[in-house]
């Protein structure tokens, strides 16, 4: 199967400390890939340098065949590639369907024009939006707090909202930055389930940042451990569980 | 009575144009969180290039006009390329510094050309003062406020009834959030610049005809800018409006019932006074912190 994501020698210099090096692995359509490591091991960093917020310092990155390399972050996310950030993403003031509908008009390109000349197409893809952005809010159980600003939602409704935000616009390849942290257990599996059903059903790619371990066991085709900036072992997580090498990172020198 | 109403009616159109100017500031602030202290410079350059074109250029008014909001539009494109982005990684000052000098080069410029000359700016149509009930209604007065009424409904309703206006608000509440969906944030900052400044051009053009036309005639206007916004709430688009409108009438009334010489400072006046009793203004916004 040909690879949504190709990352090939990928290295990140930060004047001098190296946060990724050489950095290698391919991404598919409909995987659940988490990227696990200790602290500073680099995870947010091979994140932000597929979207474009950190320059590699050597290597390449293609999606679909297509390099991503050099281009800004708002190129990468309109080519399909969309993240999310721990915090900050949202506009504070819109309610969470407007933030769902404003990820939506940037990619309705009828835009401005279409909607003021009352254009057929723009406005069936408004109404498709504002349909699709009522579903996933409801699937997650912000149904009722779909009109209310985001600023007065909880911690993990926000994240939830983001999350939806990015789903709404139904990209080929989401990355996910700690996508259930400050969410109650149960919010938790029915995200995690989610996020399954969208790479299960939809064929998302979906790579998703986690510290929590049974989670990534559980609900992950693939996993990649980096460490110090390396990635030290890929592999299912029953072959990850047994690696000699991420033991040692986790526990320390065996 | 009719005093009172007549000189309602004239600050009104006066206020009119601080509104623009106080929005055309806003518009820049928000997008930017620059406060543009050459902005009334920019408002004189709009006028003058209205001046050249009609003058030596021989264009029809409405062309010159046109033509001119044109030139300021891509002025404000090119001043936030070639001026403000290299210093973008630079301390805030660095703005406030960039942005009086480019405003003092402008003015020097226009004294330059026009040494200190005071010039007549032909009036667009004329239209003889009617009466409605005791009321006088000049022309101008007519003119300023038709075109700022049309102009302030297309912003407001592109702003709060568009897609576009709907992108535009949300840069402004967070631009990590909207490089996130896919905006170009630095591209909305350009554009913004150049609106910011087209809109300028515009308070400029249609304040020249009354105020006549010299290469100091942004000064006054840059602090009525001011007042107008920490009246309406610094940052809050409605009370840019409002904050404009009040000023405007607030000055005609000052100088009419109090002291003539109360007129020029009205400003000032409203500035410092909002600041120690209300400090965010009539509409003023919380300030939110950007992660």
């Amino acid at each position: 199967m040909e690879p949504l994501l190709k990352v090939q020698g990928l290295s990140v210099n930060f004047s001098g400390l190296k946060a990724l090096s050489d950095v290698t692995f391919d991404s598919f359509a409909g995987e659940v890939r988490a990227v696990i490591g200790p602290n500073g091991a680099g995870k947010t960093t091979l994140f932000n340098a597929i979207s474009g917020y950190v320059p590699s310092t050597a290597g390449q990155i293609f999606f679909k065949g297509e390099p991503l390399h050099g281009l800004a972050p708002h190129d990468i996310s309109v080519k399909g590639v969309r993240r999310t950030f721990q915090t900050g993403g949202l506009f504070p003031e819109m309610s969470a369907l407007e933030n769902v509908l404003a990820g939506l008009h940037v990619q309705i390109e009828s835009g401005f024009f279409g909607i003021v000349l009352g254009l057929a197409e723009a406005r069936e893809a408004e109404r498709e939006g504002i349909l699709r952005a009522k579903r996933l809010l409801d699937l997650m159980d912000l149904g009722a707090a779909a009109e209310q600003p985001v600023k007065d939602l909880s911690g993990g409704q926000q994240r939830m909202v983001e999350i939806v935000r990015t789903l709404a616009t139904e990209p080929p390849l989401l990355l996910l930055d700690e996508p259930v942290v400050g969410l109650s257990p149960p919010m938790r599996d029915r995200m995690m389930d989610i996020i399954r059903r969208l790479a299960g059903e939809e064929g998302i790619g979906i790579m998703l940042i986690e510290h929590v371990i049974d989670l990534v066991m559980s609900g992950s085709d693939t996993i990649v451990v980096l460490s110090s900036g390396e990635l030290i072992a890929e592999g299912t997580p029953e072959e990850v569980r047994q690696n000699r090498e991420v033991l040692e990172a986790y526990l320390g020198h065996a | 009575m009719d005093i009172f109403l007549q000189l309602t009616l004239s600050g009104l159109s006066q206020g009119a144009i601080f509104a623009l100017i106080a929005l055309s500031l806003t518009v820049v602030y928000r997008a930017t969180t620059i406060v543009n202290f050459g902005h009334g410079d920019f408002v004189m350059a709009g006028a003058f290039f209205v001046y050249v074109l009609v003058i030596y250029v021989e264009l029809p008014y409405v062309f010159a006009a046109i033509s001119a909001v044109l030139i300021m539009l891509g002025m404000g494109l090119g001043v936030s390329r070639g001026f403000i982005d290299p210093i973008k990684a630079g301390p805030h000052i660095g703005f406030a510094m960039m942005s009086i000098s480019l405003g003092y080069v402008l003015r020097g410029g226009a004294r330059f050309l026009w040494g200190r000359e005071v010039f007549p700016m032909p009036r667009v149509f004329d239209i003889e003062p009617f009466f409605i009930g005791n009321l006088v209604v000049t022309g101008d007065v007519l003119f300023i406020s038709a075109i700022v009424a049309v102009f302030l409904l297309i912003f407001f309703f592109i702003f709060y009834r568009t897609t576009t206006g709907v992108i535009i608000q949300a840069v402004y509440q967070s631009e990590r959030g909207a490089t996130l969906i896919g905006v170009n944030v630095r591209a909305f900052h350009q554009s913004m610049w150049g609106v910011g400044l087209a809109m300028g051009a515009l308070a400029g053009i249609l304040i020249a005809p009354i105020s006549l036309l010299h290469p100091d005639l942004g000064a006054t206007f840059l602090i009525r800018g001011f007042a107008a916004m920490t009246l309406g709430g610094f940052g809050s688009l409605g009370g840019a409006v409002v904050g404009g409108l009040l000023l405007g009438v607030a000055e005609q009334l000052f100088g009419f019932y109090i002291n003539s010489s109360l007129q020029d400072i009205t400003a000032y006046l409203i500035i410092v006074a909002v600041l120690v009793i209300r400090p965010a203004g009539l509409f003023g916004r919380t300030v939110t912190v950007r992660v």
